[in-house]
C-alpha cells in the first residue's frame, strides 16, 4: 500500500507544492492507536517526511469498513471547504492531493501543515503566555470559519438523533447515576426538544489535539472526518472548551474547573460569545448549549464506536446536570 | 474413493507438511500419496496436523478451556472480556490494529493469500483477512487454535483457514503464498527441535531458528514478503531489566554461552511454556544480527524498523533506514519534570544514531528474489 500511495504522492506532488522534489521516501507510520485498548479505531495514519525530520504528507487509510465513511467524509469536506473558503482560512487546511480506494478501503492524501500538535495540557506554567496565544489564534479561526459557511437554522432534534439519545440514557444506566440524576437529564432533553440555534460549519473535533501552532500561532486544523457542514454555531467553541475536562473524564474523575476557566477568560472566547448573542442565541455558551454540545459529541462517539469516550462525555453530562 | 482437494473443500494451498507435496481428503483424513494420512480435517472447519498435547500461551491451559467454552455459549468478545478484563491480554487478543503493518505491504483482496506463523488468539489474522483473498492462521495448540475457529465461525470469517501444525512444518505448497507474517514467532523457533534424535542433543537455536525462516522462504512465491516482529536483543526494555523470553532477567545482553549456563543454573519457569527450562534457547538478535540472519536464509531487500511501544501494539513504525523520523518524534516527547530529562536522552541517541541499536523491538520486511534471481 505503501509503494501505492508514494506514486500518487508523486503524481500530485506539483499541484500543492511549489517545491520540485516530493520527499523521498516514506518515513514513519502513526498507526491511529489514540483508543488503545479499544477495539475498533477508524484508520491508519502514515506520514511522510523528509529530510526537514518533519512530515510533508499523510494518508489516512481506513482500517476495516467501518473505517471508510469518515475518511470519504473527510475527503469530500476538505474539497468542498478548499473551493469554499478565502485563501486566509484556507491556507489553515491540509491540501487535499487524492481521495479514493486502496485495495478497496477508503483513503486520503493530503500536503502536511507547517507546526506540531500541542497539548495544551502538557505545557509548563511558564509557557502560560504561549498556550493563551495559542487559544486565541484558534476561536479566532474557527470563529471566521464558522460565519464564512452559514447554514439554515438547526433543531435540537435534527442534530442529535433519538437513537443516540436513547444510547445516552443507556450509558447513563450503565455507569449507575442515581434516579434524581437520570430524572434531571431526561428533563433536560426535554427541553431542548424546542431550542432552534443559529447553525454553521462545524469541524465537529475540535481540540488542541487537531491544531497545529508555529511560534504560537495557528498553521492548521486537520483531522476534518467528524466535519458537519450544518451545526449550532457554538458547537466547536463549546467542544473546545469541553475538551480540557474529557481528559479528567475519561480518567473517571471530576473535571479540573481551573482549566475550563482559562478558557472561558479569554478574549477571543468572550469576543464569541457576544458576537454569538448578537445573532440571536442568547444562551449560546449557557447550561443548554452545553449539554446538547456533550449529546452531540456523545452522538459521534457512539456512531465511531468509542466506548470510552461515550463513558467520558456522559460523566461530564453529570458534572453538568449536577452543576445546573 | 480420494477427493480432488477442490472437491472436499480443502483449500488449494495445503500441502504435506512432510515432503510438500498436494494431499487429497478421504474421509476427513488428509492424505498424501507418498506418506499416507497426515492430517485430519477438524471440527469448526480446521486443518489438524498436530495431535499431540503441545501447549504454551498466555494464560495456562484450564484458563483458555475456559475461555473457549465461554466463546462457545456467549460469544468470544464476551468472553474474553470477561476472562481477560483488568489485564493487558485485552488488546493484544482482539486489537485489529495489531495487523496495521500490512499497510508496508502491495496486498491485494482479489489475489493475496497470507499466512500468519503462530497466530495465538488471531488477532493479527483477523487484522489481515479482510485484505487478503485466503489466510491462513497457523497455530500449534489446539486450544488457541480452537479459539481462532470459534472466532471465525462467529464473525463469519470465511477467508481465514485455521491450521494446526508445527512451525517447523507448515503444511502448505511450496510457492503459494504472498506474504508470511512472523510475530513474536521466531526467537520461539529454536526452543524445541521437532527433528531431534533419542541420546542426543537437540540442535542449536540459531539452527532452527535458520531451517525455519529457510522454510518460510521456500514457501514464498518469487517476490514474496515476509514480515518479522521481534525483540531487539540489545534493546532498552532488557537493559530496564524486562525479564527475558524464558523468564529470566539480562539473559539476551549475556553472551550465548554465558545466557546457557545461567539458564541451566537458574532452572527457571518459563511464563510462555509453563515447564522449567535449563538451557538458552530462545535467541534473539540485533539489528545487524536479525538482518544477516534473513540474508543468510535467502531473502533480500531487508528493511528494518521500530515498533513502538512493541510489536504487539504497533503504535508507530518509524523506519531506521534514517534518524530523521526517529528525531521528530522524540522531539514531540512530554516535557515537565522526569520526562524532559527521558526527552533529552532520546533525542540524544537519536541524534547519535544509537537508537536502531536499542529501540525495544524491530519489524523487518523482507523480500523473496524474484524468479530469475532466485
Amino acid at each position: 500500500m505503501i509503494e501505492a500511495l508514494e506514486r500518487l504522492l508523486r503524481e500530485h506532488w506539483p499541484q500543492v507544492s511549489a517545491e520540485l522534489e516530493p520527499p523521498r521516501r516514506v518515513h514513519f507510520l502513526k498507526l491511529g492507536l489514540e483508543e488503545y485498548p479499544e477495539p475498533g479505531g477508524a484508520f491508519v495514519l502514515l506520514a511522510f517526511v523528509d529530510g526537514r525530520r518533519h512530515p510533508v504528507a499523510v494518508a489516512k487509510v481506513a482500517r476495516e469498513i467501518e473505517g471508510d465513511a469518515g475518511v470519504e467524509h473527510e475527503g469530500r469536506t476538505l474539497a468542498h471547504l478548499q473551493q469554499s473558503l478565502p485563501e486566509s482560512l484556507a491556507s489553515k487546511l491540509p491540501k487535499l492531493m487524492h481521495s479514493g480506494r486502496l485495495n478497496g478501503r477508503a483513503s486520503v492524501l493530503l500536503r502536511a501543515l507547517p507546526g506540531s500538535v500541542e497539548l495544551h495540557n502538557t505545557w509548563g506554567a511558564r509557557r502560560a503566555q504561549n498556550r493563551q496565544t495559542c487559544m486565541e489564534s484558534a476561536l479566532q479561526w474557527i470563529w471566521e470559519l464558522v460565519q464564512s459557511l452559514p447554514a439554515p437554522p438547526i433543531a435540537f432534534r435534527d442534530w442529535v438523533e433519538r437513537e443516540a439519545l436513547g444510547a445516552c440514557l443507556e450509558d447513563v444506566t450503565v455507569l449507575g447515576w442515581d434516579q434524581t440524576a437520570r430524572h434531571a437529564l431526561e428533563k433536560r432533553i426535554e427541553a431542548l426538544e424546542s431550542q432552534v440555534w443559529p447553525a454553521g460549519h462545524a469541524h465537529g473535533d475540535f481540540f488542541p489535539g487537531n491544531l497545529l501552532f508555529h511560534r504560537r500561532q495557528l498553521t492548521g486544523v486537520i483531522d476534518w472526518a467528524l466535519a458537519d457542514a450544518r451545526a449550532p454555531l457554538f458547537h466547536d467553541a463549546l467542544t473546545y472548551e469541553l475538551s480540557f475536562a474529557v481528559g479528567a473524564a475519561r480518567a473517571g474523575r471530576a473535571p479540573d474547573a481551573s482549566e475550563t476557566r482559562r478558557v472561558h477568560e479569554l478574549g477571543a472566547f468572550a469576543g464569541m460569545r457576544a458576537r454569538m448573542q448578537s445573532v440571536g442565541i442568547d444562551t449560546a455558551l449557557g447550561a443548554d448549549a452545553r449539554v446538547a454540545t456533550l449529546l452531540a459529541l456523545h452522538q459521534s462517539a457512539w456512531r465511531c464506536g468509542r466506548r470510552v469516550m461515550r463513558r467520558a462525555f456522559v460523566h461530564l453530562l453529570h458534572a453538568e446536570i449536577g452543576a445546573t | 474413493m480420494i477427493a480432488s482437494p477442490q472437491d472436499s473443500g480443502t483449500p488449494a494451498e495445503i500441502a504435506c507438511p512432510r515432503c510438500r507435496a498436494p494431499i487429497r481428503t478421504r474421509d476427513g483424513e488428509l492424505v498424501c500419496t507418498q506418506h499416507g494420512a497426515v492430517g485430519r480435517r477438524g471440527t469448526d472447519a480446521t486443518f489438524l496436523f498436530a495431535d499431540d498435547d503441545a501447549y504454551w500461551g498466555e494464560i495456562d491451559r484450564d484458563r483458555m478451556r475456559r475461555v473457549n467454552a465461554d466463546a462457545r455459549l456467549r460469544g468470544w468478545s464476551a468472553a474474553v472480556q470477561q476472562h481477560l478484563a483488568g489485564t493487558d491480554l485485552l488488546p493484544y487478543v482482539q486489537h485489529p490494529a495489531r495487523a496495521d503493518w500490512r499497510v508496508l505491504f502491495p496486498l491485494d483482496r482479489e489475489r493475496t493469500v497470507s499466512l500468519d506463523v503462530g497466530a495465538g488468539w488471531g488477532a493479527i489474522s483477523f487484522g489481515l483477512a479482510p485484505h487478503v483473498r485466503r489466510h491462513y492462521a497457523l497455530e500449534r495448540v489446539p486450544e488457541r487454535l480452537e479459539f481462532i475457529a470459534i472466532r471465525k465461525a462467529q464473525d463469519g470469517v470465511e477467508n481465514v483457514v485455521p491450521l494446526c501444525a508445527d512451525l517447523h512444518a507448515v503444511p502448505l505448497l511450496p510457492a503459494s503464498l504472498d506474504l508470511v507474517a512472523v510475530n513474536g514467532v521466531l526467537e520461539w523457533a529454536g526452543l524445541v527441535d521437532p527433528e531431534r534424535a533419542p541420546h542426543r542433543a537437540p540442535r542449536e537455536p540459531g539452527v532452527l531458528q535458520e531451517a525455519f525462516l529457510r522454510q518460510l522462504c521456500l514457501l514464498l512465491r518469487p517476490g514474496g514478503r515476509l514480515y518479522v516482529g521481534i525483540e531487539n536483543r540489545y534493546g532498552r526494555l532488557f537493559w530496564r531489566g524486562t525479564p527475558d523470553h524464558q523468564g529470566l532477567r539480562y539473559t539476551s545482553l549475556m553472551p550465548r554461552a554465558l545466557a546457557r549456563a545461567y539458564s541451566r543454573w537458574r532452572a527457571a519457569r518459563s511464563p510462555r511454556t509453563f515447564v522449567t527450562e535449563s538451557d538458552y534457547r530462545t535467541w534473539t538478535y540485533s539489528l545487524r544480527g536479525t538482518r544477516q540472519l534473513l540474508e543468510r536464509c535467502g531473502f533480500q531487500d531487508v528493511e528494518a524498523y521500530a515498533v513502538v511501544p512493541g510489536y504487539n501494539a504497533p503504535m508507530q513504525i518509524v523506519p531506521l533506514a534514517d534518524p530523521g523520523a526517529f528525531l521528530y518524534l522524540a522531539t514531540r516527547l512530554q516535557t515537565s519534570g522526569l520526562a524532559s530529562l527521558r526527552r533529552a536522552v532520546r533525542v540524544a541517541t537519536c541524534a547519535l544514531h544509537l537508537e536502531a541499536q536499542v529501540t525495544s523491538c524491530f519489524a523487518f520486511t523482507a523480500r523473496v528474489p524474484d524468479l530469475g534471481a532466485r
